[in-house]
């Protein structure tokens, strides 16, 4: 008997290639149509992330301006009644002055 | 016009007028102290003026033999004479004077120990000839350099034409040529304190910027407590402390660091793999069995470190600057300084943290405000001293920390930097924070921030009127507010 006969036989390189082939294959299905698309799903993310943050960011100086604004509206509130009761209450005219003012 | 006055009493110092021009040089500052007879000489602008009390004040003020240096709040007034706005200080800041000359335009000086500063500024080689308020800058800096007390008068003393910050009526080009000037006074008030420093002009141009050399074998320990949470920021899911380190990695300029990550049991174990994935041998791993304590995770992680520095982290942050660990690392390696602090911006861009204020409450000044906000007299784009620090990104050397015992474990949740920040001045050393070191923190994504009624009533039984008196901030400014507002109406 020749004992080589008992050997397996290497596989042929095309059945190899065509192997690996189906690999390829079946991480694409996994994947997607192709690494390209992965790739450019990933970097879409990316894009959309960075929009995201413009977006949040300039929405982020508009909340400042109004945090800013209040601050100043409280502050004004807060001189007009000092004045209220400092001048106007204490010299009636003010009070006649500014009373026309407002009705105008 | 020069004006004297020898305020009652035995004990006040005399106290004179002396009106220098604005590019008064070393020899007419000379001259005018020279001449003065006083124990005081107050150098004051053209644009100035100030009245009797103030002479008085300072009189007062420099009855304190160690007292060298003193200013005043400011009323800035239109060439009228009416009042435009106020200019509110802290209280002597040096930090803040090696990047801004906030003291303004009313300068009292000790006549005898100014000879002595002027003279030595007008042979000093280092610095070119200077004028005006470089010059003035330097006489405070040499001053204050020998170990002379500086006192702030919190009072609205006298009035002035320009602003603390040197952005005045003057060209720009003068502004410019001054900062110049500023500039050298400072590198060789650094070269002779032995500061390893480069001195630059900050943008937009009224102030300067340290930037401390510091030794590369100085290892840094960034101490990370975490749960492995995820939140989502920009419309996209984040593991938080991944997206930290990997921030950390991919930005940070400083490469001589170690990660200690404390992490508690619920952590999940991907996320210890990705850690050592991204951080290799330089992974600290501390496993954290017991019920949430902030203060507790810090000390763990400090027992586990190795580092001269800690860096103290919340996980949901994420690096800007690259510098950052430079900037606050040089700064926490002063002797005289405690805890270092950033700025801090929500996912907005707006300000989180620039700094504490304690005012009938603890706050977080201009929080909500533009990150870009550049605050009352430019205060929120110079490094400065400050009362407190948020340990969500502090900085301190590591013995000062062991020094004071680490954070209380009775505030687990709240308040333990507050504590932290008042305990390391009550040794003495000076807190501080740093706009230049940058960073985004998405505050509240993964933590609590309920204020418990006993943590509230634990802090205030335990530090009662420090955190009602707040040296960087103003007695004239109204209290319990985030922001400088001035006490009744103006």
């Amino acid at each position: 008997m020749d004992v080589h006969e008992d050997l397996p036989t290497a596989i042929p390189p095309s059945d190899e290639l065509s192997e690996l082939r189906a690999e390829v294959s079946r991480l694409r299905a996994l994947v997607g149509p192709s690494e390209k698309s992965y790739e450019d799903l990933t970097r879409d993310a990316l894009t959309a992330r960075d929009v995201a943050r413009t977006a949040e960011l300039e929405t982020g100086r508009l909340r400042a301006q109004i945090v800013e604004l209040e601050n100043e509206v409280r502050r004004w509130r807060r001189d007009f009644v000092w004045f209220r009761d400092r001048v106007v209450k204490k010299a009636p005219i003010f009070g006649r002055v500014i009373g026309g003012l407002r009705r105008k | 016009m020069n004006s004297k006055i020898q305020p009652k009493g035995e004990k006040k110092a005399t106290v004179e007028i002396v009106v220098l021009d604005d590019q008064a040089d070393h020899s007419a500052i000379n001259a005018a102290l020279n001449s003065s007879l006083a124990d005081v000489v107050v150098l004051s602008s053209p644009g100035g003026g100030c009245n009797q009390r103030a002479l008085s004040l300072l009189g007062t003020v420099f009855s304190d033999p160690e007292v060298t240096v003193a200013y005043s709040d400011e009323s800035v007034v239109d060439k009228r004479g009416r009042h435009l706005h106020s200019i509110y200080k802290p209280d002597w800041s040096p930090e803040r004077f090696r990047s801004q000359f906030f003291i303004g335009d009313l300068l009292a000086v000790r006549r005898s120990e100014a000879l002595n500063a002027v003279v030595d500024s007008a042979v000093d080689d280092s610095v070119p000839s200077l004028h005006g308020k470089a010059l003035r800058w330097d006489l405070v800096l040499r001053l204050t350099e020998s170990g002379g007390k500086v006192a702030h008068i919190p009072e609205l003393l006298f009035g002035s034409t320009g602003v603390a910050s040197g952005v005045t009526s003057d060209s720009a080009s003068q502004v410019g040529d001054m900062m110049l000037e500023a500039t050298a006074v400072v590198q060789a008030h650094c070269a002779r304190l032995e500061i390893a420093a480069e001195v630059e002009i900050s943008e937009p141009g009224n102030t300067l910027h340290l930037r401390r050399q510091t030794d590369a074998s100085t290892k840094v320990s960034l101490i990370i407590p975490t749960r492995g949470s995820s939140g989502t920021v920009w419309g996209q899911e984040r593991v938080f402390i991944i997206e930290l380190v990997q921030s950390i990695i991919t930005k940070s300029t400083w490469k001589n660091v170690e990660f200690v990550v404390v992490a508690d049991t619920a952590t999940p174990p991907i996320v210890r793999r990705a850690l050592t994935q991204l951080c290799g041998d330089r992974l600290v791993w501390v496993d954290y069995d017991y019920p949430f304590n902030f203060s507790d995770k810090i000390g763990q992680g400090r027992a586990a470190s190795s580092g001269d520095v800690l860096l103290l982290l919340n996980d949901d942050m994420e690096v800007i600057s690259e510098d950052f660990i430079e900037e606050l690392v040089g700064l926490a390696l002063d002797p005289g300084v405690g805890a270092v602090g950033a700025r801090l911006l929500l996912a907005d861009g707006r300000l989180q943290h620039i700094g504490h204020r304690y005012a009938d409450g603890t706050f977080h000044l201009f929080a909500g405000y533009d990150g870009d906000y550049a605050g009352p007299e430019d205060m929120c784009r110079v490094t400065r001293e400050c009362i407190g620090v948020t340990a969500a990104c502090l900085a301190i050397r590591a013995e000062v920390f062991d020094e004071v015992g680490g954070m209380a474990l009775d505030f687990p949740n709240n308040f333990n930097d507050v504590d932290f920040s008042l305990r390391l001045r009550e040794r003495g050393l000076r807190n501080i924070v740093t706009p230049h070191a940058v960073l985004f923190h998405f505050e509240s994504v993964t933590r609590d921030g309920t204020v418990t009624t006993e943590e509230a009533h634990l802090l205030f039984s335990r530090w009662g009127a420090q955190v009602s008196s707040d040296p960087y901030s103003n007695p004239n400014l109204e209290s319990g507010r985030i922001e400088w507002l001035e006490k009744g109406a103006h």
